[in-house]
């Protein structure tokens, strides 16, 4: 039963890290670095070694807004 | 420039879509990803570090983005042609080290990953 549920968790973490173990003691530059892997890949776990960004990189950046409630 | 204004609290994802302005020359921005940037980061503070102090510099005396953008440009040229000439030279090693780096938590430290590329 517990063999189960860890094999059931290992599965849906692999998958939710395109089949990499997870990534641990994030801090702010590897969050801001996985948010730029987001913007050239698509996926916060997806990599590239293109020397040179895909064509809509430069326009792409995410930013958080609120809006104001006055 | 930070003015504070009280918000909703619901945020929501915002891409601009305002290019740059045109009188700014344009450079390729560089397309490496987080792993192959770590797995060659040492090689890219030996090859680009003065173009890398140069920038750092900038911005240490004014930390407005429209300050340091020729000093910003150099330094994207410069990993551009360094991740290039890598790619060329040994792309073998290099894809097996950031692949290794990202099985690992990015630790360079990590035992499977401990080996030179160049």
């Amino acid at each position: 039963m517990f063999g189960a549920a860890g094999t059931l968790l290992n599965i849906s973490t692999r998958a939710q890290n395109q089949g990499k173990p997870a990534r641990y003691n994030i801090d702010r530059w590897d969050e801001m670095m996985m948010k730029r892997d987001k913007q050239l890949t698509g996926h916060i776990r997806g990599q590239s070694d293109n020397p040179i960004a895909p064509s809509g990189y430069e326009n792409s950046s995410v930013w958080t807004a609120e809006r104001t409630s006055s | 420039m930070s003015a504070v204004y009280p918000t909703s609290g619901e945020q929501r994802e915002y891409v601009d879509p305002t290019p740059m302005p045109a009188h700014i020359p344009k450079v390729a921005e560089l397309g490496t990803s987080s792993a192959p940037l770590k797995s060659a980061a040492f090689f890219i503070g030996a090859y680009c570090k003065d173009y890398n102090e140069d920038f750092v510099l900038c911005k240490a005396e004014d930390r407005n983005p429209e300050h340091c953008l020729k000093e910003g440009r150099r330094v994207t040229r410069c990993a551009t042609d360094l991740i290039t000439k890598m790619r060329e030279n040994c792309l073998q090693q290099f894809e097996t080290h950031w692949n290794c780096l990202e099985k690992n938590n990015q630790a360079r430290h990590a035992d499977p990953c401990k080996t030179r590329d160049d």
